[in-house]
């Protein structure tokens, strides 16, 4: 009786784990600091780490939350992944207010399967850098049915 | 007079070939905005595609339109200034019709064409963007709405993108038109084109390199409301007038004895 629920409860166990593995084995969602420039005059900047897109899907989407810009509270940068060398773009550009918490954006199919940087650049034509900070991921481990 | 000079201007090929160049280049910022169509791109509303709203691909075109935009409007609308004072045609014409008659209608007609140039330009842009995108009706500028205020310029002219737009191409076309103001009233003043030119371009960069640039009150779709772009606005329109006038005046006074 004693080895027949000991026999139980590693089935258990072992079916618990495969799951948990399983969950583990896919990107989840990660909140991976950047800090960087925002060029003057509209320039593109890129994060200096890459991480691999290993979705298949369009709709996991890559995630950006922007915590601090120097321009101001509550002012807007531009967002968008880009390819580690040649910072090809991988998605549409989307505008973020700072402050305004996590936004999830569609990534192209060009993207999957390859490594991405986040790609930033001022939404205004100033002759004035600033820092822009906060959290970004490049796939959040599930798909979503709207972008925002 | 005013088709004398646009005689004038259209006679010469190198003018025309300016002309040429800038449409170009506003042309080639809304062309570009389709290429990553293909590979998944949404395509936006046609108001937020146009030259003014600042979402194309690449800076380029807006950065080489505005920085020298005081070059292009004095090469295009005050160049015969220098001209008349090198063959001496100033003061043929001056004799006829009085000097202030000449330094008038130069600087009147450098405003006018200025003017007109910058807002035949933008409205094109904005016709061949409703054109090229017509249909469309996203824009990554609404996912904005929630962050700003009803009654916040961004939030209204998003409700409005049409008028939005034609009112900063109204805008940009007057400052346009004092710029090339002031260009005209220095090249009377100064006459020589080594002078005038990097003056005029000086002066154009202090308001656009200033913190609270003048470039913001030129864009649609900002998060800067009214009461911050307007102030630069009206500064930098106000000083180019005033040191128009300025210039003007001196000149005139200079050249009493020739004026009616």
């Amino acid at each position: 009786m004693k080895t027949k629920r000991l026999l139980i409860a590693i089935i258990i166990v072992s079916a618990f784990s495969s799951v948990l593995f399983s969950i583990n084995a896919f990107a989840g969602e990660d909140n991976f600091p950047y800090s960087f420039t925002m060029k003057a005059n509209q320039s593109s900047n890129y994060s200096s780490d890459s991480y691999e897109r290993t979705t298949i899907y369009t709709n996991n989407p890559w995630k950006v939350n922007m915590t601090f810009n120097g321009e101001g509270t509550g002012t807007i940068a531009t967002y968008w992944i880009a390819s580690k060398i040649i910072h090809t773009q991988y998605s549409d550009k989307h505008n973020v207010a700072q402050g305004s918490g996590a936004h999830y954006y569609f990534a192209y199919s060009e993207a999957s399967g390859e490594y991405v940087r986040l790609g930033v650049q001022n939404n205004n034509n100033t002759t004035n850098s600033y820092t822009v900070s906060g959290y970004w991921d490049e796939e959040i481990g599930r798909q979503i049915s709207n972008e925002g | 007079m005013n088709k004398y000079y646009l005689v004038r201007i259209l006679s010469d090929r190198s003018k025309i070939l300016c002309f040429s160049s800038i449409f170009l280049l506003t042309f080639f910022d809304l062309v570009s905005r389709i290429i990553y169509i293909p590979y998944g791109m949404k395509p936006m509303h046609p108001a937020f595609n146009t030259f003014l709203s600042l979402t194309g691909l690449s800076m380029y075109p807006s950065a080489v339109f505005f920085w020298f935009l005081p070059v292009y409007l004095l090469y295009l609308f005050s160049d015969d200034i220098f001209e008349d004072y090198s063959k001496g045609y100033n003061l043929i014409i001056s004799q006829k019709v009085g000097f202030r008659h000449y330094a008038l209608s130069k600087i009147k007609k450098s405003f006018f064409y200025s003017f007109i140039f910058v807002i035949a330009l933008l409205f094109l842009n904005l016709l061949f963007s409703y054109i090229l995108f017509s249909g469309a009706t996203y824009s990554s500028f609404y996912e904005l709405i929630p962050y700003f205020d009803k009654r916040h310029l961004l939030r209204v002219s998003l409700s409005h993108p049409f008028l939005a737009n034609i009112c900063f191409d109204l805008a940009a076309a007057f400052l346009a038109g004092v710029l090339g103001l002031l260009g005209a009233s220095l090249a009377l003043l100064i006459k020589k084109r080594n002078i005038v030119y990097p003056i005029t371009l000086c002066l154009w960069f202090i308001p656009v390199c200033a913190r609270k640039s003048i470039m913001l009150s030129l864009q649609p779709f900002s998060e800067y409301d009214l009461d911050y772009i307007y102030p630069i606005y009206l500064i930098t329109v106000t000083v180019f007038i005033l040191l128009s006038w300025i210039c003007c005046s001196w000149e005139l006074k200079r050249n009493a004895n020739i004026s009616n």
